[in-house]
């Protein structure tokens, strides 16, 4: 009984083994030039429909647009991001993004093993000979943002709800704030940090009690929390501003406009620029001048906002996309 | 009705059961009587389909219900519940209806126990075994076999039981009485069959035998009368009807005597580490263990005490109950302790291992340690102590000598002096 | 030895069980099997990062299997993993040596908030310390956003620590106190008195209590060694992996203990391989990741498969 088992077992493996080997892989490209290959660390499951999911969807984009081989993991601990990107070294890969802050030092460890490699973190501040961060320069949508609240308010209050403070998000922030209070020195920025990005209820808490407080603008940059955000501004009819990505369906009525950055364009930008050799190590910048830092209205309520707010947005992008303007960052 | 023909059942290395063939018919009490370990308890099982035989056949007409002589309920829920675990499906009900239903089932069965909304931890030993007989004899089988029974009863409530016992026969079942207290044999089995060894020793009607005979099938020898009382040190026997504090009592001594020996009233829950091998329960009270020495010491004890065991590694779970009882006494009276509590050390045990407990407790009080023995069974009561006192209700009576105790005791134990 | 070989014959199983789960996904069994197989131990890189995984998970299984014997239910491994990161990275400062008393002491301390909780208000430890798990969580990362934010304040993680263990080969010398910790518990359990006073008392308290077993003080004492070893797996991944504490620091290496002191049958020394077992299988799916695009989710699935068939095959056992 057991023996049959066991051949049961064996036959199953083997057959399973020979089919693989008998469909010749479609797959397999032409040997003769070797191919583009990236690979992507994400600090959570791609798909959250966030965050990581965006980054995935970059590397999709990286494989259709340019032809390249890719590989993704999602490592929480460093010995599993150090593993990833030594991993990718060692396979030759030419690009290896590691989508969070917390890939600076697995990526300058393993970098310092593999010089072929060029690993790119989302944020962070790390460089070397082949290690930089992305920079994504929401501050100038935030920016912009600040300016329509300050113009449209009624109260001359807004509310800010934050996941957890760190510096990318802290920034936007204060892009926020000097936008509004370019308008009106005297109006007023209120902030609340909730401590995490997942708990919808506590952000919806938070949004409340700025609303509360007599906010009649928020905006937030709070990830999946987002949704308590939207929850509570629908609630109580209070408008909103959508972020990362363009919200206008989690709240239709009252999201006005989104600070939406374009990450896939940026993993493509990034990837192309490793593949052109035009890769110079630094801070690799992306916002309204190549088109990945955007603002996006919503159609529908852009009638509400008053010509001469839309004007000035519309003015202030220009001088953004100049140069001429510069929205404050916090760091 | 049970029809069994030439069962063999090898358990691990022994054969406990060995060719035996037995007929039980309806209306018939049959008393099967045997030492500890005489298969017995394997038979049984055979017969209610609990365990395969490894050879034989059994035939069985209609249901069979053992009733096994340790618990099967759970403590955590009531009377009630536990009879309704057994007694209905998965069907929408509330408390009060299956309390209404307990108490009906347990009236149909004539057995007194009041209160089904009790929880099974709070009742004594002896309400425990009502509550199992309860739940056998609702389900009307056609044969009901009792293991032990009467082990935990108080002398009324073995009087209860025998005529519950003969009721069910009246009514057309076929009752098996598994006991090695012979004069409970005689006086309630129709027909008494002894087992020795796994194999069928004397078989013959009640009233064709008698106490001596029996016993001397059990044992195989010709059993000796006591010896007589010659103790240095003191036994004091504490004497009640079983659930009158008792037990509080053994727990408190317990916690207040750490360097005494206590000898607890339920060897099984109490007493072992059933999955500990016989070197490892009895190296419990050790300050220092080393596995080479724990083993030479026990393989000392298991001759000492004569323990029928493979040897010091043998799973203690693995012994039957009185080898269980040897290993106790042998961690606990070892050590000459100056003084012993022990709780009710020879419940459930046979003769010889009875009469083993008792020299044992004699020659440790004559080598000077006072003995407390917390106690049920009266004879054992009057054959160890020098002074006697009657537990009831929690408090104990003035110390009696056992002349005084032999007219006093039992109105003392009812709570009527 | 029979338990040793159910375990070794479910791990086997799952493994099989697992590959011929990813048919589901479209791959060939014998394709996965390879993929984790040189994902683990291919290369010099795999096998140390097996070996890196395998040393927390060793204590954390340690800690699970010494309370599990004693009968005390500490789930809370990962809240004991993290203070003891945080004690270990405090004491820093102190030395290396010092640095992991402090991870003990404090894994034992927050492990017997949970028995005295138990001791003097009889809550059960199961929730306890499950919901100590949580405080430990937040503690953390509130030290990492607040009076342990790295000084250049710009992440929610610490500084570096002031020491950190040495390293032979990519793998550092917390393996050689890891496996010097089994030894430890084993001889603790199996050669010592206080240790047959323990298992006595996981085995049967009631037993325990009648042969003069101070019952409560072994369920403290239990819970107090269980959690050193927890903090110590946490002091000794701070020294030798991950330098800095932030929020994920813990990586779940405390649940996964549970998994693998039951794979080794709660016994020490197989704890050693449990331990190696598991850590192979997370490092493999790493690499079953990245080669054949399967979710992470099957490290964890994996574990879970392993300690399902390990079940059904102890039932098979129990009913034959």
């Amino acid at each position: 009984m057991k023996r049959t088992l066991l051949v049961c077992v064996l036959f199953a493996v083997f057959s399973c083994q020979q089919r693989e080997t008998a469909a010749p892989s479609a797959a397999a490209p032409a040997p003769a030039a070797k191919p583009f290959k990236a690979g992507l660390l994400t600090p959570g499951s791609i798909n959250d429909g966030g965050w990581n999911a965006i980054a995935y969807e970059g590397l999709q984009r990286i494989k259709n647009e340019l032809g390249a081989e890719v590989s993704n993991q999602e490592t929480k601990t460093p010995p599993e991001m150090l593993d990833g990107f030594r991993s990718y070294g060692a396979k030759g890969f030419d690009i290896a993004f590691g989508h969070g802050f917390e890939y600076q030092e697995p990526a300058k460890q393993a970098a310092a093993e593999y010089p072929n490699t060029i690993f790119i973190t989302s944020s962070g501040n790390t460089v070397t000979n082949n290690v930089s961060p992305m920079r994504f320069q929401i501050e100038e949508s935030t920016y912009l943002l600040g300016v329509i609240a300050a113009r449209e308010s009624k109260t001359g209050k807004a509310g800010l709800v934050g996941g957890i403070n760190l510096p990318s998000i802290d920034s936007s922030f204060v892009a926020f704030k000097a936008g509004a209070q370019s308008v009106n020195p005297k109006f007023e920025v209120k902030t609340i940090y909730t401590g995490n990005f997942d708990d919808v209820g506590a952000a919806k808490v938070a949004t409340l009690s700025l609303i509360n407080a007599g906010c009649d603008f928020i905006f937030h940059q709070a990830n999946e929390a987002g949704r308590g955000v939207f929850q509570a501004c629908t609630e109580r009819k209070v408008r909103c501003f959508g972020s990362n990505k363009n919200q206008t369906d989690m709240a239709p009525d009252y999201v006005v406009a989104s600070a939406v950055v374009d990450v896939p364009a940026a993993f493509v930008e990034m990837a192309k620029i490793v593949k052109e050799k035009r890769f110079k190590p630094g801070e690799q910048h992306f916002g309204f001048n190549n088109n990945i830092v955007r603002l996006e209205w919503n159609d529908k309520l852009k009638a509400s906002i008053s010509p001469q707010t839309i004007a000035e947005v519309d003015r202030l992008t220009n001088e953004i996309k100049a140069g001429t303007l510069k929205p404050p960052a916090g760091f | 009705m049970i029809h069994l023909s030439h069962i063999t059942k090898t358990l691990g290395a022994t054969r406990a059961v060995d060719d035996v063939s037995l007929d039980v018919r309806n209306g018939e009490i049959v008393a099967l009587a045997g030492e500890n370990g005489a298969g017995k308890t394997t038979l049984m099982r055979i017969a209610a389909g609990e365990i395969d035989a490894d050879g034989g056949s059994v035939n069985r007409e209609g249901r069979a219900e053992l009733v096994h002589q340790h618990f099967l309920l759970v403590d955590a829920l009531s009377i009630a519940e536990n009879l309704a675990l057994t007694h209905r499906g998965f069907r929408f009900t509330t408390r009060r209806i299956i309390e209404r239903e307990a108490s009906a089932i347990i009236e149909s069965t004539g057995i007194e126990l009041r209160d089904g909304s009790r929880l099974v931890a709070e009742l004594s030993v002896g309400e425990r075994s009502k509550l199992e007989l309860i739940k056998a004899i609702a389900r009307k089988p056609s044969t009901l076999i009792l293991d032990e029974p009467t082990s935990v009863l108080t002398p009324n409530e073995t009087t209860e039981l025998f005529r519950v016992m003969r009721r069910i026969a009246a009514e057309g079942a076929a009752v098996v009485f598994i006991s090695h207290k012979l004069p409970e044999v005689l006086e309630v089995a129709d027909r008494i069959v002894v087992m020795r060894g796994g194999r069928v020793i004397a078989e013959s009607a009640a009233r064709d035998t008698n106490v001596r005979d029996l016993a001397n099938a059990m044992v195989g020898r010709i059993t000796e009368q006591p010896s007589d009382r010659a103790t240095a040190g003191r036994i004091t026997a504490i004497v009640g009807v079983a659930g009158n504090g008792q037990a509080e009592l053994a727990a408190k001594l317990r916690d207040e005597e750490r360097d005494a020996g206590h000898i607890p009233e339920d060897r099984t829950r109490d007493g072992i580490v059933a999955e500990m091998t016989i070197a490892e329960n009895l190296a419990l009270k050790a300050k220092r263990w080393n596995a080479r020495e724990a083993a030479r010491h026990a393989e000392r004890m298991i001759a000492l005490y004569s323990i029928r065991a493979s040897g010091p590694l043998q799973r203690a779970g693995d012994l039957s109950g009185g080898n269980q009882q040897k290993v106790i006494l042998a961690r606990e009276l070892d050590r000459k302790p100056k003084r012993i509590v022990a709780a009710e050390p020879t419940r459930g045990l046979d003769i010889e291992a009875t009469r083993f407990v008792h020299e044992q407790l004699r020659s440790a009080a004559v080598e000077g340690a006072s003995i407390l023995l917390i106690t049920s069974d009266l004879d054992e009561a009057f054959a160890l102590a020098d002074t006697i006192q009657v537990i009831y209700r929690g408090r104990l009576s003035d110390p009696l000598t056992p002349s005084e105790a032999a007219t006093r005791v039992a109105s003392l134990m009812a709570g009527v002096a | 030895m029979r338990r040793f070989a159910v375990a070794v014959i479910a791990a086997a199983a799952a493994i099989v069980l697992l590959a011929f789960s990813g048919a589901l996904f479209g791959h060939s069994p014998w394709s996965l099997l390879s993929i984790v197989a040189s994902g683990s131990v291919g290369s010099r890189f795999a096998l140390a990062s097996t070996l890196l995984k395998s040393v927390p998970l060793l204590l954390t299984g340690l800690s699970v299997a010494i309370a599990f014997r004693a009968g005390v239910w500490n789930i809370g491994g990962e809240g004991q993993f993290i203070v003891g990161g945080l004690a270990a990275l405090v004491a820093s400062r102190f030395g290396i040596v010092a640095s992991l008393a402090a991870a003990m002491l404090a894994g034992a301390a927050w492990a017997s908030i949970a028995s005295a909780m138990r001791l003097w208000r009889n809550a059960p430890e199961v929730l306890t310390t499950i919901l100590l798990n949580f405080t430990a969580i937040h503690l953390l990362g509130w030290s990492v956003n607040g009076p342990l934010r790295e000084h250049a304040g710009q992440y929610p993680q610490t500084d570096l620590a002031h020491v950190a263990l040495p390293e032979i080969g990519g793998v550092h010398f917390g393996i050689v106190i890891a496996l010097a910790a089994s030894v430890f518990a084993w001889w603790l359990l199996y050669r010592t008195a206080a240790g047959l006073r323990l298992r006595a008392t996981g085995l049967n308290p009631n037993a325990a209590r009648w042969a003069g077993i101070r019952v409560g003080a072994q369920l403290a004492r239990a819970m107090a060694i269980s959690g050193a070893a927890a903090g110590l797996a946490g002091g000794i991944e701070l020294l030798g992996v991950t330098h800095r504490l932030f929020e994920r620091f813990a990586a779940g290496y405390g649940y996964s203990g549970i998994a693998v002191a039951l794979l080794a049958q709660l016994h020490p020394l197989a704890t050693i391989a449990s331990s190696l077992f598991f850590g192979a299988l997370v490092t493999g799916a790493g690499e079953l990741q990245r080669a054949a695009g399967i979710s992470a989710g099957v490290a964890t699935f994996g574990q879970a498969v392993v300690i399902l068939t390990l079940i059904v095959f102890e039932h098979v056992r129990a009913d034959r």
